[in-house]
């Protein structure tokens, strides 16, 4: 009864790092290949992902509740960790800077200002620097009570949308043809590479069931709001019109028009993307941390998280633009599932064949 | 660290002040027409609101005062053109995002408005619920002309009035609804009519004397025989094909249009019956929605739309004992509907060749993705698609029941 | 290891010092500690005499008394002298229980022996032998009579306090409409009886310790035995007995001895002056710790969620307790946020507002020469120096002062063209929400951070107000109340916890108590509490 909170509050944190993007950018991705078929899209990428994480989940069984930079070191020593830790540690920060710099972008947008980028990367990179300095704990705590307000949010602007749902929208319901729609499922991938980070929390679940309730958890918090958001996505803008939009979410809370008052909501687009993004960001860099200095400690990986941090800010300055930033994301995101499920599966088959061999 | 992370956030604090604009520096646009200009492609009029009408200003103790909205017209090559050359005029910065109403004038609808409107979209500062009309005539002076008589605020009268007509398909009123049926391959749309009325510059036309029953007289914007204290109507659609305007529905054509789309909301009409001199009048209700049906059989299509309307007397006019005789009158409205919607879909197949009432959504269901439906090719082959319409119109009676 | 709630109790100081609990089941007799020992009394009576002279002050403090007088035990007349503290004692017990005992009833007795004195002539109901003069200063000071007889081998302390001091009275600070109307007074021994008179039963344990070296300060340690979480119980002990200082004098001061994390605005620990309501968090399991000479008791650990939670809550049928909750949530956000949203809607957000309350913002402002900033920060400060001077001011002058701050600060800068009508409302929204809050140092706390929300709103619109949040949460819900986390129910989540905090149920299904706690005993009810109906 008591474990079952802890995984919870896992499952919330994951679904947040996932989410994030989703939120900021991703319908128009799916779209832009699929058509109004986004949402079947979305929903099939979700199955597959959970579906893989069950076979990770298999595969991990044995060696739970170990971090998965343990078992690391099980398959190929101690150069192995350090060797698979940098590489989850240096995507894990491309994701998360590429993804900062595409909100700093869209909220430059939204607020229209003549703020530079700096300044609002700066400003969302402060807190998530303190969260990250506070320690995993606090992030996951500091997620679970925010989460709610944000899928409360999220709901409220799928049901104010519903007088402007068109069912015809849908329609042809396969989107702009099969072969794209199977294109996009199996090819393009949206990628679920945080979905690692549940691996990395695992000591704190403390048995497999937990584990494996927690990764259900996130999977079934992913489905829900993403397919339900592209759906009301795909409801509301027809297939060729939808091509040339920006910021999905931004467009839709603007549609909202529910009488005289409920209208006008778009800058709680500035309140969902923001705290998604710094929670999602703020576990990523200090899971780096704690991945770098090998401990959970807040003293031992002090050191990392600042570094991590400016490390973060600069790669996101990198970008020439906010095309290339989409361009170069889009790019990752197809291969993302390197990180996961591919790596996983790789090094845990390795585990496994070694385990069974230092028995024999 | 904890000292740093106090640094950075106060050295943030004084970094960023002075990216936000106050709001008594910025000038609200509430409405802007769009008209061709003589020396530059494009005229366009904007109106700024007045934020010192109204009494409440900032003493408390001024008189209120009637709000005088400023209008200003630059001709420009683009409309965003003309924004920039408005902020040479205008000394505070402009700020579009309460803009109630575009209105282009039909000389410009007519070339299309294509580009207008995906500028207006992609830009930020357009919002989605704007309104977008056509005025019969020049815009600007349409625009000039506006004088609310109710409301003290002239964005509340476009608000008031703009949302008694707009609705999702017939009177594609709302910016981004337009936007998203200019945007399809094949598309008719209808937007709202405004214009001045002709009273107030002509003397009153004579050409209605024999038809002026609400089914016949097909009154669009400006047309209305009248005298009020505000020149300016918006009554009727214009008819678009993908982002061209070709044709204006007059009222009743644009009622009928509603009706089949299922936007329709109760209205009263007064008939002429059983003589030209006599009027009957009833309150035609709509309750149920249509049942479209739409399929394909050898590569044609085959729309089938129902109609249940049912109707209350309001005045019964010379029909006597019209409770018994309601049968009668009934299967008149449903041959004067039936001949006025067979004209409608016949001028859409023929004379517009657009799909303005969006009964290819009916047909779409059949193709299982868009590169199937686009080899259909629904543009070509809605002009020889079969559309039949039937109203089946009812008299809802309590004693009837009895 | 992660979220289990026996971990909630975190301790993190455990390795350096250990606290053994060897006398728990003692109940709440008054323990005079070991530490008092020391010189002793060289019984020689002259000697002693001057002994006590010298440490009581005697001479040098005017309200230290003497009285020297003869006491006939067996044959022999004894002399005698008694020290007490003029103020601090009930003459009238020295009269009739001490003097006229001694001096009158021993000869007519004749008591045999020096045991004599204590078995039939004192009658006092606290009444000790001792020769440690530590213990006799501290007794003295307390009010008690200090008695030396000659030829006796220890001294006497004899209880008759009788100090001057306010009655149980009606409670100041938390007000309520239904329910019990008395609250704690200055007096430790009448706050830890009001609670007893609710608590009837032999677990209630009550501990007793002195803070502070010089003023010697009484404070009770409160907590019921079988429901008590035993690691709570013992780290509250562990930190009390630590404190190393002079002195204390309340509750307040303590609560700041004894919290995790000072560089936060949040309360640590619930302050109540209401016997009830400790009595309540006695019975969920919770410590309470009560200072002499302060009105407001400490209940620990507690959460961010109760902070917001009046003690009338639990008197109130369920219906009203939600939506009162509600509102005060709405309140504190109003009283926190307001000021700074307004700021970032009038800066960054226009396409926010509806357009004809932006007409009528516009218009406002029209004639206000500061930017949105400037204009608040001129409010708000105003604001909380009218506030702050309306707690100092003599209550005859209050009215005044509100005439001048409503009226001329409100509608002469009005008129004048300082601020904007529109933000005269939404400062008052602010104060008034911030009054609504029921724990103070909560108001508080919104009060400072209003400030910061400003700036921030001024500075980046909603997305400074939202790092903001995010930083603010955080820091309050790493915060630990005694171990616990103050996010509790939510961060952490707990599963008991979350439903109860976002409904509150009736009485009758309040079947457990706080599972955060982590109290001893689970269930506060049986399942069916309400057997009539079957």
């Amino acid at each position: 009864m008591k474990t079952k909170s802890g995984s919870v509050s896992i499952g919330i944190i994951c679904s947040c790092a996932i989410l994030s993007k989703y939120l900021v950018i991703l319908p128009e991705y799916m779209v832009k290949l699929v058509g109004n078929a986004a949402w079947l899209d979305v929903f099939a990428k979700c199955a597959i992902a959970s579906i893989s994480l069950l076979f990770v989940l298999w595969l991990y069984k044995p060696f739970a509740p170990m971090c998965l930079s343990e078992t690391f070191s099980l398959a190929c020593g101690e150069g192995g960790k350090i060797f698979f830790s940098y590489i989850y540690v240096i995507s894990l920060t491309i994701f998360n800077a590429l993804l900062l710099r595409l909100l700093v972008e869209a909220l430059g947008t939204v607020m229209a200002t003549t703020a530079p980028d700096e300044f609002f990367a700066l400003f969302i990179l402060v807190p998530v620097f303190v969260a990250a300095y506070s320690g995993t704990r606090a992030t996951i705590n500091l997620s679970a009570i925010i989460f709610p307000l944000l899928v409360v949010t999220i709901i409220t602007v799928v049901l104010a949308l519903i007088p402007h749902y068109r069912v015809e929208n849908l329609f042809p319901i396969l989107g702009t043809s099969t072969k794209n729609l199977m294109r996009g499922i199996f090819v393009k991938h949206f990628g679920f590479p945080e979905t690692i980070l549940l691996f990395f929390f695992a000591p704190m679940l403390e048995n497999y069931k937990n584990i494996k309730r927690a990764g259900l958890l996130t999977f079934l918090i992913v489905a829900l709001i993403s397919v339900s958001f592209t759906l009301a996505y795909c409801l509301t803008v027809p297939y060729p019109a939808s091509k040339n939009f920006f910021l999905p979410f931004y467009q839709m809370t603007r549609m909202i028009k529910s009488g005289a008052f409920l209208q006008r909501l778009e800058p709680i687009v500035v309140f969902v993307w923001t705290s998604f993004v710094m929670c999602s960001m703020s576990i990523l860099i200090s899971t780096s941390a704690s991945l770098l200095s090998g401990s959970r400690e807040r003293e031992k990986k002090s050191a990392f998280v600042p570094v991590i941090t400016i490390i973060t800010f600069f790669v996101s300055m990198l970008p020439s633009s906010e095309g290339s930033a989409f361009y170069l994301y889009e790019k990752l995101l197809s291969y993302s599932t390197f990180l996961f499920p591919t790596l996983p599966v790789i090094i845990l088959t390795i585990a496994r064949i070694r385990r069974k061999a230092a028995k024999k | 660290m904890k000292k740093l992370s106090i640094m950075l956030v106060l050295i943030l604090l004084l970094g960023g002040c002075g990216y936000g604009k106050d709001v008594e520096n910025q000038a609200f646009v509430v409405a802007v027409g769009i008209d061709k200009g003589k020396s530059f492609p494009v005229k366009a009029t904007f109106v700024f609101a007045d934020p010192n009408g109204g009494g409440s200003g900032g003493g408390g103790e001024e008189k209120p005062s009637t709000p005088k909205p400023d209008t200003v017209t630059v001709e420009a090559p683009t409309v965003f053109s003309a924004l920039r050359k408005i902020d040479s005029i205008k000394s505070k910065t402009l700020n579009m995002s309460h803009i109630k109403i575009v209105v282009f004038s039909d000389e410009i609808a007519k070339e299309g408005i294509r580009d207008y409107l995906s500028g207006f979209a992609s830009s930020r500062d357009f919002r989605p619920n704007t309104y977008v009309c056509v005025s019969q005539g020049d815009a600007e002076k349409y625009l000039k002309k506006v004088k609310p008589s109710h409301e003290t605020f002239i964005e509340k009268y476009y608000d008031n009035i703009m949302s008694k007509v707009a609705h999702d398909k017939v009177n594609e009123a709302y910016l981004y609804y337009l936007y998203f049926n200019v945007m399809e391959d094949f598309s008719g749309s209808l937007v709202p009519l405004v214009g001045i009325n002709k009273n107030e510059i002509d003397k009153p036309s004579s050409d209605v004397s024999d038809m002026y029953d609400d089914f016949s007289y097909e009154a669009r914007a400006g047309e209305i025989v009248r005298d009020a204290q505000n020149p300016t109507e918006v009554l009727g659609c214009a008819v678009f094909r993908n982002d061209k305007m070709i044709d204006t529905l007059g009222s009743f054509k644009t009622d009928l249009a509603r009706i089949i789309c299922n936007e329709y909301y109760p209205r009263n009409y007064s008939i002429a019956y059983p003589t030209k001199k006599e009027f009957v009048t009833i309150r035609l209700i709509q309750k149920r929605s249509p049942v479209i049906d739409g399929t394909v059989k050898n590569g044609k299509a085959h729309i089938k739309v129902e109609v249940p309307l049912s109707i209350e007397y309001i005045d019964a006019g010379k029909i006597e004992n019209h409770k018994n005789k309601s049968a009668q009158f009934c299967a008149f409205l449903e041959k004067t509907l039936d001949r006025e919607a067979k004209e409608l879909i016949k001028d859409a197949q023929s004379s517009y060749r657009a799909d303005v009432l969006g009964l290819g959504e009916a047909v779409k269901h059949q193709f299982i993705d868009v590169s199937a439906w686009k080899k259909f090719d629904w543009e070509k082959k809605f002009s020889n698609a079969q559309i039949d319409v039937s109203f089946n119109v009812m008299y809802a009676d309590f004693e009837e029941a009895n | 290891m992660y979220m289990k709630l026996k971990d909630l109790f975190i301790y993190k100081y455990t390795s350096r010092e250990t606290f053994s609990i060897e006398n728990a089941d003692e109940s709440s007799s008054f323990q005079v500690q070991k530490n008092h020992g020391g010189p002793t009394l060289c019984g020689n009576f002259k000697k002693d005499c001057n002994t006590l002279c010298e440490e009581f002050s005697f001479g040098k403090s005017g309200d230290v008394k003497k009285r020297e007088f003869t006491v006939q035990i067996g044959e022999k007349e004894h002399s005698a002298v008694l020290f007490f503290i003029d103020g601090l004692v009930n003459k009238q017990l020295i009269n009739d229980f001490i003097l006229k005992p001694l001096m009158l009833k021993s000869r007519e007795l004749n008591i045999s022996s020096f045991r004599g004195v204590g078995e039939i002539l004192l009658s006092q109901s606290e009444y000790k032998e001792t020769n440690v003069i530590g213990e006799l200063c501290f007794d003295l000071n307390f009010g008690s009579a200090i008695m030396l007889i000659d030829g006796a081998k220890k001294a006497y302390s004899l209880d008759v306090k009788g100090w001057q001091h306010r009655g149980v009275d009606s409670p100041q600070t938390e007000r309520i409409i239904r329910g019990p109307n008395d609250a704690f007074s200055e007096q430790l021994r009448e706050n830890t009886a009001l609670i007893r008179h609710l608590i009837r039963n032999k677990s209630l344990m009550c501990r007793e310790y002195k803070i502070g070296t010089i003023s010697q300060t009484p404070v009770s340690v409160m907590y019921i035995e079988n429901v008590a979480n035993a690691s709570l119980v013992k780290e509250t002990m562990r930190r009390i007995e630590s404190i190393k200082v002079d002195y204390i004098f309340a509750a307040a001061e303590l609560e700041q001895f004894l919290e995790d994390k000072s560089v936060t605005t949040l309360p640590q620990f619930l302050s109540t002056e209401r016997p009830d309501r400790a009595s309540r968090a006695l019975l969920d399991g919770r410590v309470v710790i009560i200072v002499d000479g302060s009105p407001f008791v400490l209940i620990l650990p507690t959460s961010i969620f109760e902070l917001n939670e009046s003690a009338e809550d639990n008197y109130l049928r369920y219906p009203y307790v939600n939506m009162i909750r509600a509102i005060r949530w709405i309140a504190f956000f109003l009283s926190l946020l307001l000021p700074g949203l307004y700021v970032a809607v009038v800066s960054f957000h226009t396409e926010l507002l509806p357009t004809g309350i932006l007409m009528s913002i516009i218009s406002s402002r029209e004639q206000v020469p500061f930017p949105p900033l400037i204009e608040i920060i001129i409010m708000e400060i105003s604001l909380e120096i009218i506030r702050e001077a309306s707690i100092r001011v003599p209550e005859a002058s209050g009215s005044t002062l509100s005439i001048v701050g409503a009226l001329i600060l409100g509608q002469a800068a009005v008129s004048a063209g300082i601020v904007s009508p529109i933000l005269i409302i939404i400062v008052s929204i602010t104060a008034i929400g911030s009054f609504a809050t029921p724990n103070y140092y909560l108001g508080l706390s919104a009060r400072i951070l209003r400030f910061l929300y400003i700036f921030l709103g001024a500075v980046a619109g909603f997305l400074g107000i939202v790092a903001g949040l995010f930083v603010n949460i955080l820091l309050w819900t790493d915060t630990k109340s005694m171990g616990m986390p103050m996010g509790v129910p939510f961060a952490p989540i707990t599963k008991k916890g979350v439903p109860t905090a976002l409904f509150v149920p009736p009485v009758w299904k309040q079947n457990e108590r706080d599972d955060y706690v982590n109290p001893k005993r689970k269930e506060r009810q049986s399942f069916i509490s309400r057997k009539w109906r079957g």
